[in-house]
């Protein structure tokens, strides 16, 4: 017994998030490391106190996360709250709540877990406040004429038809326009319609009522319901299979519909923003679009355009996402060389924002802080042949973690990693080894 | 701060029983954990309701302490003299042992409101009463001192006689021992 709460100590001592339970006079009796480092208390400071004077959130009195588990009969997850730490600094924290029973199911205290928010809060300040347009980096001629759009159809419930490549930004596009428009307090669904088969897409969007299929052992309300009074994103709407493409068009023309199995008809107020990689004329021509959905969708086309097409952006972008991932990995760095934004401005970017995102989160990683990356740092299919003059920066000089992070970053593809590194793959495979990897 | 409202105790004990009803069986287990929530935020109100339904399965001493409070917030203070006698009678240091600190006795809060208010005087029996109650938990002597007042305003009430007399053979006791040492 005791070794087994031994190796269960050992465990929750591993996790990144803190964990403490409180036993039924709300006493902490467990308290592990990460609880430690993020609070700044040690354990044998803690355990044994009334969890509301360590912590001294502002739910401890209004909101307690374990009363409102015990008042209600579910778990709590995701709660978002702030406490404070040993020094009295604020930490913004996500809470997740439950009860601890014995073998008889009798309440003998809770468990709550909690991760620190700080670095993700200061990203998203930062995301929301050092962009051109509600998250949308961009100040090129074609962007800033998608900027107008938006502005103009605030006030409006059009239907919105965005079209760009992949990794063009079309999301965020359908964000700035929730964003603008009268339904921002409202729902925001997104839906992704390419990824799920036919019958399911349809369970998805529209809901199905119990017995509907074999799987469905409850009624499950659709997007499109849960989305009523606000807004829906239809991504990839040109994936959509030709029976619900029609199902679509009556929610389009009078706004109604049937859950799965049901016959009872629902009428639901959802304004539509429908988004596409794919070439429309060719979709309709061959028959896997209808022409009517088409022409009901495309109220409002906003065409995204290529990264390739808006180059002047890229300076701007590189400067957004290198600020983002210096947060995000706790790095400093002031910017990159000039060679790397010669390779910016060179490379085509198929994959577009994205593409390029990926790049700079790349560099990030492999870079040491308080530096310029280099442009050696980036990506093999973007610096092509260049050699990096600088004492290198790669192989024996990358950290055991950040190692480990580009091996993640390339699915474990040792070949490709140490190809990236300019090593053999026997020496990828030596230092492995040597920290204890394989 | 005393929760006594415009309703007479009559009206208060049915309304308890009502709700005492409608709680389901499955919920009681959650009552313990649920009354000490309320009990360290002061609500004790909907602190007494969760303990006393819990005291139907689990006659803890700790879930007694903390129900003998609550009646006195809520003007309950058959119950909570019944209670308390009950408890001393079987030992006195069960309430005079308290630690008000590591069990976030509310006590002492709540005598310093009672004392400070514009409307304290000591001849009103139930507020001597309650002082008596609440002082117990923190310090045994003025504890006596406020029940030999009640003592005096109303000599009819038995049960409050005889815990005045517990009390008063503790603090002779206690009188006693420190002589001796």
């Amino acid at each position: 017994m005791l070794k087994e709460e031994a190796t269960t100590n050992e465990v929750l001592d591993s996790l990144a998030e803190g964990v403490f339970t409180v036993d039924n006079n709300f006493k902490i009796n467990f308290f592990n490391e990460a609880a430690e480092k993020i609070t700044g208390r040690s354990r044998k400071d803690v355990i044994g106190n009334f969890c509301k004077d360590i912590f001294k959130s502002e739910l401890c009195s209004s909101k307690c996360p374990i009363a409102t588990v015990l008042e209600k009969g579910k778990s709590v997850f995701d709660l978002e709250s702030q406490i404070q730490n040993s020094n009295g600094d604020i930490i913004p924290i996500r809470i997740n709540a439950a009860l601890i029973r014995n073998k008889s199911s009798e309440p003998t205290g809770g468990v709550i877990s909690f991760r620190d928010m700080s670095a993700y809060k200061e990203i998203k300040k930062y995301l929301e406040h050092q962009t051109q347009f509600y998250g949308i980096v961009g100040i090129s001629k074609p962007i800033r004429e998608i900027y107008s759009l938006i502005t103009e159809i605030a006030n409006t419930d059009a239907t919105v038809f965005i079209y760009g490549e992949t990794g063009t930004g079309k999301e965020m596009i359908a964000d700035a326009i929730h964003s603008t428009s009268n339904r921002k307090n409202k729902k925001f669904v997104k839906v992704n319609c390419s990824v799920l088969p036919p019958q399911l897409l349809a369970s998805e969007l529209f809901g199905h009522s119990k017995g509907a299929f074999t799987d469905a052992i409850k009624e499950r309300v659709g997007r499109f319901e849960f989305a009523d009074g606000g807004t829906i994103l239809l991504d990839e709407v040109a994936e959509m299979p030709l029976q619900m493409q029609l199902q679509l068009l009556r929610v389009i023309q009078v706004g109604t519909f049937e859950r799965l199995g049901e016959s009872i008809t629902r009428k639901v107020d959802v304004r539509i923003i429908a988004s596409t990689n794919i070439k429309l004329k060719d979709a309709i021509e061959n028959g896997s679009f209808r022409e009517d959905l088409f022409y009901r969708l495309n109220v409002i086309p906003i065409e995204v355009p290529p990264l390739r097409c808006r180059k002047e952006d890229i300076p701007l972008l590189v400067s957004h996402f290198l600020k983002k991932y210096s947060l995000y990995y706790k790095k400093d760095f002031s910017d990159f060389d000039n060679k790397s934004y010669e390779i910016f401005s060179q490379y085509d970017w198929p994959g577009n924002i994205r593409e390029l995102e990926n790049a700079i989160e790349y560099a990030v990683i492999r870079s040491k802080s308080n530096e310029t990356i280099c442009a050696c740092n980036l990506p093999g299919h973007l610096k092509g042949n260049f050699k990096c003059t600088k004492v290198s920066e790669v192989s024996g000089d990358v950290s055991n973690s950040d190692l480990l992070k580009l091996l993640e970053t390339n699915h474990w593809n040792k070949t490709k990693v140490a190809k990236e590194l300019g090593i053999n793959r026997s020496t990828l495979w030596r230092k492995l080894k040597s920290i204890g990897v394989e | 701060m005393l929760q006594h409202n415009a309703l007479s105790h009559r009206k208060i004990t049915i309304k308890l029983i009502y709700l005492r009803h409608s709680y389901c069986a499955s919920c009681l287990d959650m009552s313990e954990m649920l009354g000490n929530f309320y009990f360290h935020q002061r609500k004790f109100l909907s602190a007494q309701r969760q303990l006393e339904q819990s005291l139907k399965f689990n006659s803890s001493d700790s879930i007694k302490k903390k129900l003998i409070i609550c009646y006195t917030q809520s003007g309950l203070f058959n119950e909570a003299i019944k209670m308390l006698h009950d408890l001393i009678n079987r030992d006195i240091n069960l309430i005079t042992k308290t630690k008000i600190k590591e069990e976030n006795c509310p006590c002492a809060d709540l005598i310093y409101e009672i004392e400070n208010s514009p409307n304290f005087t000591r001849d009103d029996y139930e507020q001597m009463l309650m002082l008596g109650i609440l002082w117990l938990y923190c310090d045994i002597y003025k504890s006596k001192f406020y029940f030999s007042l009640a003592c005096e305003l109303n000599q009819s009430d038995n049960l409050v006689l005889k815990i005045f007399n517990m009390i008063s053979n503790c603090v002779n006791n206690n009188l006693n021992n420190n002589s001796q040492s």
